[in-house]
């Protein structure tokens, strides 16, 4: 999902085709991949789901699509609603990047901001964005806020990233923190932003779809709605197919231009290790504290303003204090904390439960593909295209599939954990030194033997760094799960709390829920640094 | 601790930009509470024969979705009435929505009991021995429905439902608990005639798919009189509705939903056993989405044996008395 794991992509393309003896095109294998999961389909769906109103065989799907002529106003309304979110949510981060680095001491708070928007399920908040903003705008949105956090980290990394020396250079001659970001630092980033582009625009697609069960009165997620309702399970596959389509060529159109564009920067030194930390004192740690709570009550204090201001009904909107007053001093409020502890406990089992299932998958993929270059040549494409699949958009049909338990838990939970995890194992297990490769060379050591003693012990880093995106992700699928299929956990008491009107209920969820993903992201952070300084030292 | 920042970063920006444009443009806002289907045929026909038009009034019908909730719409204002579930409405007003209830498009209650014609339960006192459907959502209204008929849940079987009826066709189960338009017009295009135990008929009346307003908007002497224009319309396009399904399905496929690809047999059918919800001799005695005394109270009941606190005062037929007072003097 974000830069890094396009980076890790790159490299990746880069080394397969070096490798590959065989002079097939690499498409032919990829076609057969293709085709081997198609006739899988099919074959699934004429046995063991005859008749069961849940997958529907090729030819159906197919003749659905066409008499209803390819849902065009359904596909052209959530393009544009996509586009518009893809348009302000990366304007929106592209600025903030900027404003950090123009204004360092705000980067905490808005990096802080940024991250919430991030860990905050969009479907919870929808029914509070309708009454913010028209229909229409509120899909809008929806998609920008979910692009938004991304592109942000990506460009972040990739401003961070500009050459020191340059750098140096400006600030020597007297050059301003402005002359640095658009001179030396924008030209530097194009890369890193570009891939997060090419990220955002699946993501884009997704938040417009997820706006979409809303109500409306065109677009995909209004069909699957409507199909799911009137139980005609073609149709229902026939629009995600669609849907899939057009955020794969929104992802493979930018990530082309994307991969264009990393050619035009000139530089040979391109930073990518972190920026380095200086040895903690005690007095720099007691600051540390100090900014965070700084940051933490400047964060409340955004909230309390921004429900205040926009003037919405109290029965709606809720400050902290009300929160407070829920969780500690009101009545029944030791009731409450079990309430919303017990729900996020049940969260985290589920996103565990996705998250193991999606790095266990990850992982026998990742193995499969380095042990066979036609598995890899058959299958790696279609991997490649599975983060463009609006997985959680699909939560309807993955529930008719799996049903309303802990399969579609690990289904959705780890679908979104699994293609960051490959893609990143991936290229570490490939990156193991020459030196170690040579010596198990020498010893002859097996290939398997060589995979659990050596280069096992290279994934483990990179699994820390797929963990700070996916599991993230794994909790935000969880909670979509529970809110639309198990009826379990936090997005019990979320889906609840709208229904029966408890907005209390529904922003502490939030808040706990935020800020305990926050909270894990933040120590993945930690972790993944920690590793990579000792990787690099 | 770090806590909803998305929010308030969102509610920030719109307090900065433009308040609700709602009703600023001399248009008011209806709140469907789901996509544009047959469910609303009577407000397609308000605005297809100009009912709103010819008393001034441009109406902007807005559609609903499953994770749409239509209270918070109405008393922000971005719809001056809604159509919403009762229970919904009520929970609402019990958490502080200034929000109050003006009519009741269904006169009865949409939930029933499926099973085949051919084996049918016709009265809850059949359900011992028997294996029935029950989908998760639908649990504690059927849980209260048996509270309300005396009936021991532990004589017969309750199993958990995905949302396809299939398993009722097959034989596999004796019953499912579902919705009057819905699974029952399924089983008739799958050519298995269903009988339907209406929970309206055994102990658990309910006035459904209420048009709700904010309180404070029957204050305004403005808004009460758009609000009565609004309701004259929707009166005189259901009556249209219901003495045409046809036209009410072919207005729902073809003109108002008609991106959403609907199929006319299930709107056709769906609008006939509408119908049946709609149309009662109270209606025809009182005029459409009329709540009379005892329906209220049946409806306080039967919310009451679900667990949610309703009473009377949350009703008012005022509106409906100015509707009508109106069309007996013209």
């Amino acid at each position: 999902m974000t830069a890094s794991v396009v980076t890790a992509d790159r490299s990746l393309h880069a080394r397969r085709t070096l490798q590959r003896p065989v002079h097939l095109p690499s498409w032919v294998p990829a076609a057969a991949g293709l085709a081997v999961l198609l006739i899988l389909w099919e074959v699934i769906a004429r046995t063991i789901a005859a008749d069961k109103h849940i997958v529907p065989t090729i030819p159906n799907v197919i003749d659905t699509m066409v008499s209803d002529g390819f849902y065009a106003t359904g596909v052209s309304t959530t393009l544009g609603e996509a586009g518009r979110g893809f348009l302000w949510g990366n304007i929106a981060a592209l600025a903030v990047a900027a404003l950090c680095l123009l204004a360092p001491p705000l980067k905490g708070f808005l990096t802080k901001l940024a991250l919430a928007t991030y860990c905050t399920p969009t479907i919870a908040i929808a029914p509070l964005l309708i009454v913010l903003f028209s229909p229409d705008n509120a899909k809008v949105t929806m998609a920008g806020l979910s692009v938004f956090f991304p592109t942000l980290l990506g460009a972040l990394v990739g401003l961070e990233g500009a050459p020191r020396t340059a750098l140096e250079f400006v600030h020597v001659s007297g050059g301003s923190r402005l002359f640095a970001l658009t001179r030396v630092r924008l030209r530097a980033a194009v890369p890193e932003i570009a891939a997060a582009l090419s990220l955002a625009a699946p993501a884009a697609v997704v938040g417009a779809m997820i706006g979409e069960y809303l109500g409306g009165d065109q677009g995909l997620g209004v069909l699957l709605v409507q199909a799911q309702q009137s139980l005609n399970v073609a149709r229902a596959w026939a629009v995600a197919i669609e849907a899939t389509a057009i955020s794969t060529v929104a992802y493979l159109v930018i990530s082309m231009i994307a991969r264009r564009m990393a050619y035009t920067v000139t530089s040979t030194e391109f930073a990518v290790a972190p920026s380095r930390r200086a040895k903690r004192g005690l007095r720099q740690s007691g600051l540390g504290v100090v900014r965070f709570v700084l940051s933490v009550a400047a964060v409340l204090g955004a909230w309390y303003l921004a429900v205040v201001l926009s003037g919405m009904d109290n029965y709606i909107a809720k400050t902290p204090l009300d929160v407070w007053h829920y969780l500690a001093t009101g009545s029944d409020a030791g009731a409450h904390r079990h309430l919303i502890a017990s729900g996020i406990a049940t969260t985290l089992t589920d996103a565990s439960v996705g998250y193991a299932a999606g790095t266990i998958t990850a992982l026998i993929a990742a193995m499969l593909f380095l042990n066979s270059s036609l598995v890899e040549g058959m299958f790696l494409p279609v991997v490649m295209t599975i983060r463009a699949v609006p997985l959680v958009a699909m939560t309807p049909i993955v529930a008719l599939v799996c049903g309303r338990g802990l399969l579609t838990v690990a289904v959705l939970a780890g679908g979104v954990t699994f293609v960051p995890t490959l893609v990143i194992v991936l290229a570490a297990l490939r990156s193991v030194p020459k030196p170690a490769t040579d010596l198990l060379r020498v010893y002859a050591v097996g290939r398997t033997r060589a995979l659990f003693t050596v280069r096992l012990a290279y994934a483990i880093p990179a699994l820390a760094a797929s963990a700070r995106i996916a599991i993230p992700g794994s909790i935000l699928g969880a909670v979509l799960v529970e809110i639309l299929v198990t009826g379990d956990g936090i997005g019990y008491s979320v889906a609840t709390s709208i229904g029966s009107s408890e907005y209390v209920v529904l922003w502490t969820a939030l808040a706990v829920l935020t800020a305990v993903t926050a909270f894990i992201y933040l120590l993945l952070s930690r972790i993944e640094a920690a590793l990579i300084e000792r990787i690099t030292l | 601790m770090l806590g909803v920042l998305a929010l308030a970063a969102t509610l920030a920006l719109s307090a900065c930009g433009s308040s609700d444009s709602g009703s600023a443009s001399g248009t008011v806002g209806l709140q469907f509470v789901f996509i544009k289907n047959v469910q609303f045929a009577g407000s397609y026909f308000a605005d297809q024969n100009g009912y709103w038009k010819d008393q001034g009034l441009d109406v902007k019908m807005m559609a609903g979705g499953p994770n749409l909730t239509v209270e918070p719409v109405v008393t922000s204002g971005r719809a001056l009435v809604g159509i919403t579930h009762t229970a919904q409405a009520v929970k609402a007003i019990n958490n502080g929505a200034d929000l109050q209830i003006i009519g009741a498009a269904f006169q009865k209650n949409p939930f029933v009991l499926i099973s085949q014609a051919a084996h049918p339960i016709k009265t809850p006192q059949d359900l011992p021995g028997k294996k029935i459907g029950v989908q998760a959502l639908d649990l504690p209204v059927f849980e209260a429905f048996l509270t309300a008929n005396k009936i021991d849940k532990s004589t017969f079987t309750i199993v958990p439902l995905q949302s396809d009826p299939t398993p009722l066709v097959t034989g596999e189960l004796d019953g499912i608990m579902g919705f009057y338009s819905n699974e029952p017009n399924f089983l008739r295009i799958k050519g298995v005639e269903p009988y339907n135990l209406l929970f309206d008929d055994f102990n658990y009346p309910l006035l459904e798919e209420v048009y709700i307003v904010k309180k404070s908007s029957l204050k305004d002497p403005t808004k009460r009189a758009e609000i009565v224009k609004l309701m004259k319309g929707e009166s005189k396009g259901w009556s249209d509705a219901v003495a045409d399904v046809n036209k009410s399905a072919d207005l729902a496929v073809n003109v108002y939903g008609k991106d959403l690809k609907l199929d006319m047999r299930q709107q056709v059918l769906a609008m006939k056993s509408e119908v049946d919800l709609v149309q009662t001799p109270d209606t025809k005695k009182n005029g459409l989405f009329w709540m009379t005394d005892a329906g209220i109270a049946g409806t306080v009941n039967s919310l009451k044996l679900g667990g949610v606190d309703a009473s009377p005062t949350m009703f008012t037929d005022s509106v409906l008395k100015e509707v009508y007072a109106d069309k007996a003097a013209s």
